[in-house]
């Protein structure tokens, strides 16, 4: 057909109609290459796409949208050959059973316990005699801290630590008078408190007992949630984690971010996460059979950081792409790419 | 009038001749100013308007820029069309102007237009227009690289920041020196940014926000001036230098203080050379590089200007740190030196076939130089027209350049006094110098008529070239024309210069032996001619037969548009699925590198992905545009191995490589086929309207109805959505009960996850942007972006998720405008059926079935619409052209009868084309046809002098039958020479298989072919017909 122009320039020589030329195409496009047999599975997904849980993953790739336009005539298959597999860094997993460790990440401050710090006062009103310690200071429970003379019976006492801790303030000196005021102040670091701010669209999740990670400018204390506490005046409720602090890394008052795993189950199947792609509106895993990569469309389930929980879909000890599952992806959908300006 | 210019010639002979030397003198210095390049410029009058917008997504692109942009341009004079195109971070607005349109006084107009929509534009954005530069502007490209081995100034390997610094810093602004170089557009590598990246926790910790970081980064980065102070006669300047040079200085920002502790940068973020969110990368025989590309000004000489860049190029290889190598991968020079080598070599072979041709049948040397002379200085005056009407100098233009041709009308004229003077010398001995001009005057005068018809018919036959528009037109106006001017230069010489030159020369004895050739083939025509006479109606049932065997040959010829000038490398496209990342296509890109870079006949690869720093060629991240550099045809290891062979092979190599489609072309090829970009299909549907999803269903609509006629091939949807999106859509409500607004939150989204601009580092000249961003391991998981918290205004914190929504969907990738409004393109190709009534059917059938509603319409378009416009210029100049030289065949001969016997030379000289053709098995191709129109004027010339002749001696003997054999064996030499020039002058190109040949062979094969027939035929036939025309009236001369 474009050579239109030239029928009509070489009609000056002919000095006659010359029968059209058959139609010359130039089209660049690349047809899908036929090794891809079609394959598709209509029928056996939709009525379970319904039932995928997104809640998990935080992000729902509008699937139900699309569900219906991709049905039919889909490639879902491609063929690599192993060499080029893995030249390319193609890596297949077995499927099968996995424990899911799903968390959510909080933040919030370390505090002391209310019972791990003691504002020492005199009993009596009196004149500090003598003070035994000072700022920074280890004692136990008994030990002594000043001896304080009563103004009313002029008799010295004693005033000894509440509970073992640390002198963290001091506001006695010989000779002074004790008055009403504070005169130690103990803490004891050896626990601190990790209270995490739960909002409310967490809340759910979170619940007593559940392990806690928090993360230190050196690495984790493990823990758990003992108890959840609601704030007041304060949109959030507040976890609270009891936290061994051995190494005095925990300074209250510090802010924090945490992991709580709210969830733990053992899934009879699993898949990892960088092995599930969407094509064709349905998220699923890549399976291999000889050189053959099949789309297998997946009802998910639970999913934690690195697994996805298979309900339906898969069989047991599947060979799946795990990396660079993209690339098949991008193999099965190039037919429909092509380059515009 | 052309006696009196022929007696002119006679009278000052000696002035005449000495106009040659201004004829060489003026074309040896056009040749200096002669643009040479290796094909004609196909582009169209466009200036691109390039809108960077980092961090935008298409639909706000298009929303803010591309659309007020759009819409200030409408209405501009001479405008023909404007599209547009708005993608991740880029707005692109192409305005193409009418033919002809002054470059710089459109650029003039846009960038008063674009001066006055600078408010409406949001702040900090600035359109910019794109190089003025042509497709065929990309002449040199080069990579940097660093050898392995070599470490930079803290012991480290190079980077890809690196090399990208060097680039831009060091190489660039000197080659950006270079005449003719109007840009130098870098890709690859990374553009050095200092960045400060927050850790959320420790943001919490000291309650700081994102933006009291970046605040606290503007405010300690300035230098001030502070005026002078004159003391005791002398000026003091003052400053206060404030800039942030180092790492260490950024990081002791104080950004605020808690209970009198300074609270610095250092203390929240980790701060450290950091890589640009890039929108491009390049890549080099598998490994990252970074590229350079050099442009051409507007109407340049490609030649000179690539060379200028390679010896600059070669001059900043000492600038650079040792072990750095910039090195060229493309450069234009050679394809052109290749180029012009096949044009030349053709032209000089054909051009000494020539001379060696006339004078084996001339037999006298002195007319063949003379003859031969005429070659040289109508080259030259074709070269000085060529400059004076900006016509380039390329495979196209000199293609069709065939100097047998050329000089055919001083052959008939030489030939003619040779014969004269030398009859004139057996009768009557040697001539006097009065006697010889006569003679010389009268010979000239006899034929000059005839040769200037069929030159003036040759010319003519060219006019429905020039009627051909858009890319066709750019592609054979330049050959057309300088055929033409060709023409009308050996025309003029051989009125002037030509007969005086014989008056002067031709003196002495005229040795005119009739030389074996001709001897042998009056002895063996004579006979065979009369023969023809008396079977004539076999004669002529023959000849229709062949005729119509002919036609029906040519009709089952394949049929190839324009061929293509083989660049001798190859381009391709290699494409991903839309929404591929840019680290993901390199990636893929390095393992395709290494298998084209086993081919043993690959000498480099190199690759640009995405778009470059200039968008002169904004593609999206997953597609790739591969140069593949091949070695010398004699370093192959079978150098017999085709082009086309190659490729396939090349083909399927790469099939094998999952993930990736191919689109195989040549550079220059690809460039054009980027800047012209209209709809590539036979038919394109073009679906305008507003709302995106409505464009799609329309359009997919639309598809069903063209996929469901007959004929319909190839037919799809112009890909534009699925590009995966991740938004965070903010919860109103909830941003209201903490106290928010959106537009903090989605400042600080883009603070955290793009990047917020905090100033700029100066290091000397060199300028880096100091951005503050997360974490590139925050920022990349996903899972974990909603944990992250936003900072409320009371110093407190929401994690985001409280706040907002994420969700990923599908997005358009671009979106496309065109004329001020959304489109979406369905395209269809045609396969057995002619495109008229295909067109004709759609058109019907949706107007019928496709609902389109009210807001939305259709527009068609694609090359029918250029065919349709192209065929009615055509069918009108067609007929026309043949009134014409009908017109003047009749005035020649005032007779209707005979002009039509010259006529019939023309099919006849078709049928040697065709079968010339079928029997190299070449496809009809417009150049092709630009032969057979070369062919029938060789041919109506043919026959002009044999018949001329013919009935001039029927006239003044009255011998019928007689006259007809006399005359035909009389012009048996000038017609076997025009014959025998025309087509040796074409042999080289025939069978040259350099670079560009491909081009010019089909055209060479036709003339060839066609003349051999033309003349076999004229011979024969033509005296057989005139004869049969004219047996009635043969008493009555």
């Amino acid at each position: 057909m474009k050579n239109y122009y030239l029928l009509v320039i070489s009609s000056v020589v002919f000095l006659s109609n010359t029968p059209a030329f058959s139609a010359n195409d130039y089209d660049h496009e690349h047809e899908a290459s036929e090794q891809h047999a079609p394959h598709h599975e209509e029928g056996d997904h939709d009525e379970h796409s319904d039932l995928v849980d997104h809640d998990e993953d935080g992000h729902d790739h509008d699937e139900h949208e699309h569900e219906h336009e991709h049905e039919h005539g889909e490639e879902t298959s491609s063929r690599i050959e192993d060499k080029m597999a893995s030249q390319v860094g193609i890596v297949t997993s077995v499927s099968g059973p996995q424990e899911l460790h799903q968390t959510i990440t909080v933040f919030g401050s370390i505090v002391l316990a209310p019972e791990q710090l003691s504002h020492v006062r005199a009993r009596f009103e009196g004149l500090v005699k003598a003070v035994k310690v000072t700022l920074g200071d280890r004692v136990k429970t008994g030990d002594v801290l000043a001896e304080i003379e009563s103004n009313e019976s002029l008799k010295t006492y004693t005033i000894r630590s509440p509970i073992t801790g640390r002198v963290v303030q001091r506001h006695a000196n010989t000779g002074e008078v004790t008055q009403d005021q504070i005169l130690f102040s103990i803490a004891n670091f050896d626990t601190v408190w990790a209270e995490l701010r739960v909002y409310p669209a967490q809340r759910s999740s979170v619940s007593e007992g559940q392990s806690a990670h928090v993360l230190t400018s050196t690495g984790s204390v493990a823990s758990t949630v003992d108890h959840i506490l609601p704030s007041i005046g304060a949109p959030y409720q507040i976890a609270r984690v009891k936290l061994a602090n051995d190494k005095q890394s925990l300074p209250p008052g510090l802010m924090t971010e945490a992991r709580i795993e709210v969830g733990r189950f053992s899934v009879a199947l699993a898949v990892e996460k960088n092995a599930v792609q969407t094509l064709g509106g349905r998220q699923g895993v890549f399976v291999k059979q000889g050189d053959v990569y099949r789309f297998t469309p997946l009802v998910l389930g639970r999913s934690d950081d690195h697994f996805y929980e298979v309900v339906e879909g898969l069989e047991m000890d599947s060979d799946y792409v795990s990396q660079n599952s993209y690339l098949i992806k991008a193999d099965i959908e190039k037919s429909e790419a092509e380059h515009e300006h | 009038m052309i006696d009196s210019i022929l007696r002119l010639a006679m009278e000052r002979r000696l002035l005449i001749l000495c106009f040659i030397f201004i004829i060489v003198g003026v074309g040896i210095w056009s040749y200096q100013k002669l643009p040479i390049d290796a094909v004609p410029d196909i582009t169209n009058v466009q200036v691109q308007i390039n809108t960077a917008a980092p961090g935008y997504s298409p639909l706000e692109s298009e929303q803010r820029i591309t659309y007020p942009v759009e819409t200030a341009l409408a209405g501009l004079p001479n405008l023909s069309y404007t599209r547009s195109l708005s993608r991740y971070g880029l707005s692109q607005v192409t305005v193409v102007f009418e033919e002809g349109t002054n470059i710089y006084f459109a650029r003039n107009l846009i960038n008063a237009r674009l001066g006055a929509i600078k408010s409406v534009l949001p702040p900090g954005l600035e359109p910019e227009m794109g190089p003025i530069s042509t497709g065929l502007g990309e002449i040199f490209m080069y990579t940097v690289q660093a050898k392995a081995d070599v470490r930079m100034a803290n012991g480290e390997p190079y980077t890809a920041t690196a090399l990208r610094e060097i680039q831009d810093w060091i190489i660039k602004p000197q080659l950006a020196q270079v005449k003719g170089v109007i840009e130098v557009n870098s890709i690859g590598g990374y553009n050095k940014q200092y960045h400060v990246m927050p850790d959320p926790a420790k943001l919490l910790v000291y309650q700081v926000s994102v933006e009291d970081v970046v605040l606290a980064l503007q405010a300690n980065n300035d230098n001030r001036g502070a005026g002078y102070i004159e003391r005791n006669g002398q000026q003091l300047l003052v400053r206060s230098p404030g800039q942030l040079g180092t790492v260490d200085d950024i990081g002791n920002v104080i950004i605020t203080e808690h209970d009198s502790v300074p609270i610095k940068v250092k203390d929240v973020a980790d701060i450290g050379i950091g890589k640009e969110l890039r929108t491009g990368a390049a890549t080099r025989d598998g490994v990252e590089t970074v590229l350079g590309t050099a442009m051409m000004l507007i109407g340049a000489n490609s030649r000179t200007v690539a060379q200028d860049v390679a010896d600059k190029l070669v001059d900043i290889q000492a600038s650079l740190p040792d072990g750095v190598i910039a090195e060229a991968v493309y450069d234009r020079t050679a394809l052109v030196d290749k180029a012009i080598a096949t044009v030349s070599k053709n032209l000089l072979e054909g051009a000494l076939l020539v001379i060696v041709v006339l004078f084996l049948l001339l037999g006298n040397f002195r007319a063949a130089l003379i003859t031969a002379a005429v070659i040289p200085l109508s080259m030259l005056m074709t070269i000085t027209g060529m400059v004076k009407t900006g016509v380039s100098a390329n495979l196209m233009s000199l293609g069709a350049l065939d100097f047998g041709l050329i000089v055919d009308g001083a052959v008939i004229i030489v030939e003619n006094c040779v014969r004269r003077l030398a009859e004139h010398q057996h009768k009557n001995g040697q001539q006097d110098s009065r006697e010889r001009l006569n003679t010389v005057f009268d010979a000239t005068s006899e034929v000059i008529r005839p040769s200037l018809f069929g030159v003036a018919i040759i010319t003519i036959v060219y006019i429905p070239v020039f009627t051909l528009t858009g890319v066709e037109g750019k592609m054979f106006h330049p050959m057309a024309a300088t055929v033409v001017m060709a023409l009308l230069s050996a025309m003029v010489l051989s009125l002037t210069v030509v007969p005086a030159a014989v008056a002067v020369f031709m003196n002495g004895k005229i040795s005119e032996k009739e030389s074996v050739v001709i001897a042998k083939a009056k002895s063996a025509y004579r006979p065979l001619l009369k023969l023809a006479l008396r079977f004539r109606y076999a004669v002529m049932g023959f000849t229709s037969v062949l005729v119509g065997l002919c036609l029906w040959l040519a009709s089952t010829l394949g049929s190839e548009f324009i061929p293509q000038l083989n660049e001798g490398d190859i381009a391709l496209h290699a494409i991903r699925i839309p929404g591929t990342g840019l680290e993901q296509a390199v990636e893929m890109q390095e393992i395709l590198e290494q298998r084209i870079k086993a081919f043993p006949e690959v000498e480099k690869v190199f690759a640009r992905i995405g778009t470059a720093e200039v968008a002169t060629d904004p593609m999206p991240p997953n597609v790739a545009d591969n140069f593949v550099i091949l070695k010398p045809r004699s370093e192959w290891p079978d150098s017999s191995k085709t082009k086309a062979k190659l490729v396939e092979e090349m083909e399927l190599a790469l099939e094998e490589l999952p993930g990736n489609n191919y689109e195989f072309t040549q550079p220059i090829q690809m460039r054009f086929n980027e800047l012209i970009s209209g709809v590539r299909a036979e038919l394109g549907i073009k679906v305008f309207g507003d709302d995106l999803d409505q464009l799609v269903l329309t359009a997919n609509e639309v598809l069903n109805v063209v996929n469901a006629i007959d004929g319909a091939a190839d037919a799809r949807v112009e890909q534009v959505t699925g590009l995966p999106t991740l938004s965070v859509i903010p919860n109103r409500t909830a941003l209201g009960r903490y106290g928010l607004n959106v537009a903090e939150l989605q400042d600080w989204v883009s603070a955290a996850i793009g990047g917020e601009s905090a100033g700029i580092i100066y290091e000397g000249d060199r300028r880096f942007e100091l951005i503050v961003r997360l974490p590139e391991t925050t920022r990349r998981d996903i899972d974990r972006l909603k944990f992250l918290p936003v900072p409320l205004k009371n110093g407190d914190y929401v994690p985001l998720e409280e706040v907002a929504t994420l969700d990923i969907s599908p997005a358009p990738a671009q979106i496309s405008r065109e004329n001020g409004k959304r489109r979406m393109v369905v395209t269809a190709n045609v396969r057995g059926r002619d495109l008229g009534s295909f067109v004709k059917e759609v058109q019907e059938t949706i107007r019928e079935k496709a609902d389109i509603p009210p807001g939305y319409w259709l527009d068609y378009g694609g090359t029918f619409e250029q065919l349709e416009s192209a065929s009615q210029r055509l069918s009108l100049v067609v007929p026309l052209t043949l009134l014409v030289i009908l017109g003047i065949l009749v005035m020649a001969f005032s007779s209707f009868k005979d002009a039509l016997i010259i006529f019939s030379g023309v099919p006849l000289a078709l049928t040697g084309g065709v079968l010339s053709l079928y029997l190299r098995d070449m496809p009809l191709s417009i150049s092709a046809g630009i032969g057979f129109i070369a062919l029938s004027g060789v041919a109506v010339l043919n026959g002009l002098v044999m018949l001329a002749f013919i009935r001039q001696l029927w006239h003044e003997t009255g011998q019928f039958n007689e006259s007809i054999i006399e005359g035909a064996m009389i012009r048996l030499r000038p017609v076997l020479m025009t014959a025998l020039v025309a087509s040796l002058g074409f042999v080289p190109m025939a069978l040259n298989t350099g670079t560009g040949a491909e081009v010019q062979r089909p055209l060479a094969t036709v003339v060839i072919g066609g003349i051999i027939s033309s003349t076999i035929l004229t011979l024969f036939v033509l005296p057989v017909l005139y004869q049969w025309v004219h047996k009635r009236d043969t008493t009555q001369p």
